[in-house]
C-alpha cells in the first residue's frame, strides 16, 4: 500500500510509466483500505467503476500525468454511477444522473475516483459534526474534528490514502480542514472552477478546491479543473498557466499580516504566526502589520447571505423527485413538510429559518446592510491589494479541537473561528492554506492562510511554494 | 426591532414546508433573534450593496449540440411514478 503522504502525483506517474506497479494494483489496495473506512471519511466507495477504469488504463498504457491517479470527491459533487447525498438524510438513495463539470474533467484526464467523501450536511459546518452519516475523525487523533465542511476530503489525503481530493469552499470549507490536517487547501478566485453539478450551498460564494500534500500537486489539480463552462455562467474566461508561477518574483513581494492574526487566536497560533513574521523579515521581505477594520463582521455577513441563499437553494428537496420521503403523511403538504422536517438536520433548519426571516420585507433594510457590508469588506481587501501582493492570516485560530472542545465553543468564538475564511470568500479573492508548523504543546498542524487579489492564482501559488520550500515546519 | 415569537417561527416553518417540534421552535426562535439583534456599528451611508464580486459578465452558449439527460435517467430517482409521470398524493378531493 502506497502512503501518499510520501509519494506525489508525479512520482506515482513515474512508477506507472516504469511499470513498477500497475494501476489496478494501486487502486485495489486503496479500495481495500477505503472500505474499512477508518475515519468515517467515506459515504460511498465506487469500487466497480474505479476498478473498471484502472483495468482500461492498464490496457491502454499510462501516458499523461493524471492517467490512473486516484482521488476522492466530496459528496456534494455529482458523479454518474454513485450516490450524491451531501451527507443529508433528505438525499439518501439519490443517484447522480449527470456528471459535474469537475468530474468530467477528472474523467477526461483519466483520474480514478475512489469514492465520495463524508462532509457536513449540505456543507453547513466547520467540523464535520453535522453529517447524517456521522462524524469524520481526525487522521492524527480520532478524538478530534478534522475540520469542515470538507472533512472527509481532508481525512483521505491526510491519512495517505490518495494524493488529492476535491472539496468545496464557501467560507473556508477547503482551507480550514487543510489547516487542521496539515494539508494544502486552495480556494480559487470565484468563477475559476465550474460549479455545474455541485449541489449549491451558497451560489454566490461556492467554489470547488483541491486538497493535496504539496503546493505543486494542488497547482496541477487546479490547472486541470479550471476553465470557462457553458453550463455555469459564473465561470470566467481566464486561464491559469502553471508556467506563469515561475515568472513571479516572490522575493520582491510586499506582504501584510493582519493584526487579528495575533488576537482572538490561541497561544499556539500566536507563537507560530510570530515565527512566520520573523522568518519573512529575516528573508528581507517588505512586511507590514495591518488592520482589517471589517474582518470581525465577516462571519455575521456570511451567516446572513448563506441563510438567504440556502432558503431558496434547498427548496427543491421535497421528497417527490428524489431522495428521502417521509412515510408519515395523508396529503401533499404533509408529505412535503414531514419529509423536509425529518430529512434536514438541525443546523440546516436553523440556517433556513434565519434566512427566511432575513428575507422578509420588514427586514429588507438589514439584508441590504449585509450586502453593503460585503462591499466594505470587498473594498477593504482591494485597497490593501493596491499596496500589498499578499495578505497573511492564520488559517484557523487554533489547532483541531477535540469533539468535546468543539461542542463547548461559544457563539462568539465560533464567529472568530471562521472570520479569516469568510472575509476572503465574501471579497471574491483567492487563498491557500499551507502548513506553517505544529502547535508547541498539541503537536497538531497549523495552517498559514495566504490571500492574493482576484485572479492572482499564479502569485498565490508562487508564494506558497516559496514558503513550503524555505520555511521549516516542525514534526507532527 | 421586534423579536420574532415562537408562534411566528412555527408559522415560518409551515410556509417553508418544514415540520418542526416544539423544542426546535424554541431553539430556532432564540437563534433567529440572536442573529437579527446583531447590528454592527457601521455607517452605511453612500455604500452600495454588493451582490456579485466579478465585474465580468460572460454569457456563453454551446456551439455544438447539447447533450441531454435521458428522460428515464432523469426520473430514475422518483419515488412513485407511472411511465414518465411523477405521482404525488391527491390534492383535489
Amino acid at each position: 500500500m502506497i502512503d501518499f503522504r510520501n509519494v506525489t502525483i508525479e512520482q506515482l506517474h513515474k512508477m506507472y510509466v516504469n511499470k513498477e506497479v500497475s494501476v489496478e494494483e494501486v487502486i485495489t489496495s486503496i479500495i481495500k483500505r477505503a472500505k474499512q473506512n477508518e475515519f468515517n471519511a467515506f459515504n460511498e466507495v465506487c469500487e466497480d467503476l474505479a476498478l473498471k477504469q484502472a483495468r482500461e488504463i492498464d490496457e491502454r498504457g499510462v501516458k499523461n500525468l493524471f492517467d490512473g491517479i486516484p482521488c476522492v470527491i466530496k459528496d456534494n459533487i455529482n458523479y454518474v454511477g454513485s450516490h450524491t447525498t451531501c451527507s443529508s438524510k433528505i438525499l439518501q438513495g439519490y443517484k447522480s444522473v449527470y456528471n459535474a463539470t469537475v468530474v468530467e474533467k477528472l474523467l477526461e484526464n483519466n483520474c480514478i475516483i475512489i469514492g465520495k467523501a463524508n462532509m457536513d450536511e449540505f456543507a453547513m459546518g466547520a467540523s464535520n459534526t453535522t453529517s447524517y452519516t456521522g462524524n469524520v475523525l481526525h487522521p492524527i487523533d480520532k478524538n478530534r474534528i478534522p475540520g469542515g465542511s470538507s472533512g472527509g476530503s481532508a481525512a483521505v489525503v491526510a491519512s495517505g490514502l490518495v494524493p488529492f481530493s476535491l472539496g468545496s469552499d464557501t467560507g473556508g470549507s477547503v482551507r480550514q480542514p487543510a489547516s487542521y490536517c496539515g494539508l494544502v487547501g486552495f480556494r480559487p478566485t470565484y468563477g475559476m472552477i465550474s460549479r455545474y453539478g455541485v449541489v449549491s450551498l451558497n451560489c454566490s460564494l461556492d467554489q470547488v478546491g483541491p486538497l493535496t500534500n504539496t503546493v505543486e500537486e494542488n497547482m496541477q489539480v487546479f490547472a486541470m479543473l479550471q476553465g470557462l463552462d457553458v453550463n455555469d455562467t459564473t465561470t470566467l474566461n481566464t486561464k491559469f498557466a502553471i508556467e506563469s508561477v515561475n515568472d513571479v518574483a516572490v522575493e520582491k513581494s510586499r506582504i501584510a499580516i493582519v493584526t487579528s492574526s495575533f488576537e482572538n487566536v490561541n497561544d499556539e497560533v500566536k507563537v507560530e504566526m510570530k515565527k512566520v513574521q520573523q522568518f519573512l523579515e529575516d528573508q528581507g521581505f517588505n512586511l507590514e502589520i495591518v488592520d482589517l477594520k471589517y474582518l470581525k463582521y465577516a462571519s455575521y455577513a456570511y451567516t446572513g447571505l448563506v441563510g438567504c441563499e440556502i432558503t431558496s437553494n434547498l427548496s427543491m428537496f421535497d421528497g417527490i423527485r428524489y431522495g428521502y420521503r417521509s412515510e408519515n403523511y395523508n396529503e401533499l403538504d404533509e408529505l412535503y413538510a414531514n419529509t423536509r422536517g425529518e430529512g434536514f438536520g438541525k443546523e440546516v433548519k436553523r440556517r433556513i429559518l434565519i434566512g427566511a426571516d432575513l428575507l422578509k420585507l420588514k427586514n429588507h433594510e438589514k439584508y441590504d446592510e449585509i450586502l453593503k457590508l460585503r462591499n466594505l469588506i470587498y473594498t477593504e481587501f482591494n485597497q490593501l491589494f493596491e499596496k500589498f501582493d499578499y495578505i497573511l492570516t492564520p488559517s484557523a485560530p487554533s489547532v483541531a479541537y477535540t469533539f468535546e472542545e468543539f461542542e463547548s465553543l461559544t457563539k462568539k468564538s465560533e464567529l472568530y473561528e471562521s472570520q479569516f475564511m469568510d472575509a476572503t470568500a465574501l471579497a471574491g479573492v483567492t487563498g491557500i492554506s499551507v502548513p506553517m508548523g505544529v502547535g508547541e504543546e498539541s503537536k497538531l498542524p497549523l495552517g498559514l492562510h495566504i490571500v492574493g487579489k482576484r485572479l492572482n492564482e499564479s502569485g498565490v501559488f508562487a508564494f506558497a511554494k516559496y514558503f513550503e520550500n524555505t520555511y521549516k515546519v516542525g514534526e507532527m | 426591532m421586534n423579536k420574532i415569537t415562537k408562534a411566528e417561527i412555527i408559522e415560518d416553518a409551515k410556509s417553508l414546508k418544514i415540520t418542526i417540534s416544539d423544542d426546535e421552535a424554541k431553539f430556532f426562535c432564540d437563534e433567529v433573534n440572536e442573529y437579527m439583534e446583531t447590528r454592527p456599528d457601521i455607517d452605511y451611508s453612500n455604500i452600495e450593496a454588493l451582490r456579485y464580486v466579478n465585474p465580468e459578465t460572460i454569457n456563453v452558449f454551446s456551439s455544438g449540440e447539447q447533450k441531454l439527460i435521458d428522460v428515464d435517467d432523469l426520473i430514475s430517482n422518483v419515488k412513485d411514478r407511472e411511465g414518465n409521470y411523477v405521482k404525488v398524493p391527491r390534492v383535489i378531493k
